[in-house]
């Protein structure tokens, strides 16, 4: 176990690797110049070369990936050229937008997938499956946007119950990091966009939970347990839900991985100042140090998730032996 | 009063081609204590009748006529309620497939525990003793109840399955081809256990076979279905000195005879008849070396030659005369049976 779980991570830091080199030429053969926002059209040329060589841009570009690489083993992400502070500090306040909204998002969308799937495969054939498979597709398949935006529509135009964007009322200072994310205002501005989330991440546990459950129908030890007299609930969530549930966690933590690195549309929609907006924003300024650091996390997000998810296979189907 | 007295029942299946009807006038009783084999080919009905009882029809499946008296209620007019109270406390099964019918995520002894708690409420521990004690009964090492499914073998899974089906001492245990997946050997001595747990215990037994040596050996009585329809009925010695249904007949000469080893292996020429285009008459007649044209017209009832001995065919008092003729192989190959299907096929 140990053993095993000790070669995963040394397969996690080659994949960083590969992807730090990627993106890290990726960047640079995006057309624009760098400089252009770390620069004024008024300074003299010689500021402008301090400015440039301080930031080590005059240097051929092997060297700079080698520096680049140097100064990520010493855990140096490199400094925002548009903040003019360090990258990690930059995205490590999106960081934690981004998880609260998607944690909770995943966690809702997830549980409700979960046994609205499980209920969908045992009513196989009714009119309650026909609904919730239809259910599912479409929202599966409606934008992240135009669900945000109906809901803003309605719930923050219309209604004036929510906020329609941001994080927390212009002008709110919370006493303490607690109140920061458990204040009555900030759960008001987490909630439109957490439902816009969960709406469209809902579908997918739903489908995948349904699907693999009604294989199980047909499986002896199902027979079995009604012969042992146990009821329907109990067989359907502790014998079929059990049996079909790895998939799901494999879609899930799969997902989540993604998911920490931002949606950008639901980030952007309801102007939740998370990681996804922040990654777009940077290639658009050509932040490199931003945008390859929070590449760098995303990978880093899902092959963790992916990790956790093989060892929480094991846990969940005793057959699987990890080695 | 028998402990379960079936009685004219019917089973249909809905399927795309129309109604099937799998089991047909079925009647048979069991006492308190005693076995029966239900014996037959595939698809003559056998494990539908199991199902039946047990109310583990699937979907399309259901008891269309008939009652099943059990402890004196009809099971087949009861709530899905009462029902599930009465399964495994009253009734058990021992699947088919022991393979598989053990859940794979969770340990042996888990499941041993589920099925005593569901029934009865004693504590968590005082199930699993119970659990260890009837794995000892059933000659498996106690400590492999933290085992799961998979890392037992299959002689210990069924086994195991055994115990479970018996965790509550039921009045009566359906076992359904028990021992078929195994090799012979562990075959042999699962189905003594079985029969000496079973008198131990003192439960009903309703062993499904199409060893006709596994009934022999394992129960009291014998019901030989084919079709959907009860051919013969009878004590077990009865029914291997004196079998009276053709079918019968031809059945015991397809297996080998240890007492008369020299005796020719002869096979009833033909299949089972389709059970979505049935015989109007006899379901054995298109195969039947003795069939007249009353068998090709006439459904023949149950005729009782004994108290205890029945045999659906038009002609019971010529059995002795078949027996007979039935032992010549020339019979069974000489008259090509009409209307039998796949020929050359």
């Amino acid at each position: 176990m140990r053993k095993y779980i000790v070669r995963r991570l040394v397969q996690m830091i080659i994949g960083l690797f590969l992807v730090a080199s990627v993106t890290f030429l990726m960047f640079r053969l995006l057309p624009g110049d760098p400089t252009a926002s770390l620069l004024d059209p008024a300074f003299t040329v010689e500021i402008r070369e301090t400015i440039i060589e301080r930031f080590g841009l005059n240097e051929p570009l092997h060297i700079q990936y080698i520096n680049y690489l140097q100064n990520l083993v010493q855990g140096d992400f490199g400094r925002s050229f548009y903040y003019r502070r360090p990258s990690v500090e930059v995205l490590g306040d999106k960081i934690w937008n981004t998880l609260i909204l998607m944690l909770s998002s995943m966690i809702i969308a997830y549980s409700i997938g979960v046994i609205g799937g499980m209920i969908l495969s045992w009513k196989r054939g009714s009119k309650i499956e026909w609904g919730g498979i239809t259910l599912g597709l479409f929202l599966r398949s409606a934008p992240m946007f135009w669900t945000g935006m109906l809901l803003i529509m309605l719930f923050a135009f219309n209604l004036g119950w929510l906020p329609h964007s941001g994080m927390r009322t212009p002008g709110y200072e919370a006493a303490t990091t607690f109140a920061k994310f458990f204040s009555v205002d900030f759960l008001r501005h987490l909630l439109l966009p957490m439902i816009t989330a969960s709406l469209y991440f809902l579908g997918t546990p739903l489908l995948i939970m349904r699907n693999t459950m009604l294989e199980t129908h047909g499986e002896d030890y199902i027979e079995l347990s009604r012969a042992k007299g146990l009821s329907e609930w109990r067989i359907m969530i502790l014998h079929a839900g059990r049996n079909a549930l790895l998939p799901v966690i494999t879609a899930g933590a799969l997902f989540l991985g993604q998911a920490l690195g931002g949606q950008v549309v639901v980030e952007y929609v309801f102007g939740w100042p998370g990681l996804g907006r922040e990654i777009v924003l940077s290639a658009q300024r050509h932040d490199y140090p931003v945008a390859q650091t929070a590449f760098l996390f995303l990978a880093f997000m899902v092959m963790l998730m992916n990790l956790v998810a093989d060892l929480f296979y094991s846990y969940l189907d005793p057959r699987v032996k990890l080695k | 009063m028998a402990l379960l007295d079936v009685h004219d029942v019917e089973v249909t299946y809905r399927t795309k081609e129309g109604p099937l009807k799998a089991a047909e006038y079925v009647s048979f009783q069991l006492k308190k204590g005693d076995s029966l084999g239900l014996i037959g080919e595939s698809g003559c009905g056998k494990s539908t009748m199991a199902k039946a009882i047990l109310r583990l029809l699937p979907d399309n499946g259901q008891i269309s006529g008939g009652e099943i008296l059990f402890q004196e209620q009809d099971l087949a007019k009861l709530s899905p309620k009462e029902m599930r109270k009465l399964r495994w406390k009253e009734l058990s099964l021992v699947t088919q497939s022991a393979m598989n019918s053990l859940n794979p995520v969770y340990t042996v002894g888990a499941q041993i525990v589920e099925a005593i708690r569901t029934h009865e409420a004693v504590s968590k521990r005082r199930a699993w003793e119970r659990a260890e004690n009837l794995f000892r009964l059933v000659n498996i090492e106690p400590s492999h109840l933290t085992n799961h499914p998979h890392e037992l073998s299959g002689g210990m899974k069924q086994r195991a399955i055994i115990a479970m089906a018996l965790c509550l001492n039921p009045s009566l245990v359906i076992a359904d081809e028990p021992t078929t997946a195994l090799d012979v050997i562990v075959q042999d001595r699962i189905l003594q256990q079985i029969v000496r747990i079973q008198k131990e215990i003192s439960s009903s037994l309703i062993y499904i076979s199409h060893d006709i040596s596994v009934i022999a050996e394992t129960c009291d009585y014998v019901v030989v279905m084919y079709g959907g329809h009860v051919m013969e009925t009878a004590p077990v010695r009865e029914f291997f000195r004196h079998p009276s249904h053709p079918y019968s007949l031809g059945m015991q000469n397809a297996f080998p005879n240890l007492e008369d080893v020299d005796s020719e292996l002869i096979s009833i020429p033909g299949y089972p008849p389709d059970l979505l285009n049935l015989p109007p008459g006899c379901r054995f007649s298109p195969r039947c070396p003795f069939a007249d044209s009353v068998c090709q017209e006439e459904r023949p009832e149950l005729h009782f030659i004994g108290t205890q001995h029945g045999t659906r065919c038009h002609f019971p008092d010529r059995a002795e005369a078949f027996r007979a003729q039935a032992k010549l192989p020339e019979t069974w190959t000489e008259r090509p049976a009409q209307g039998q299907r796949g020929v050359g096929a």
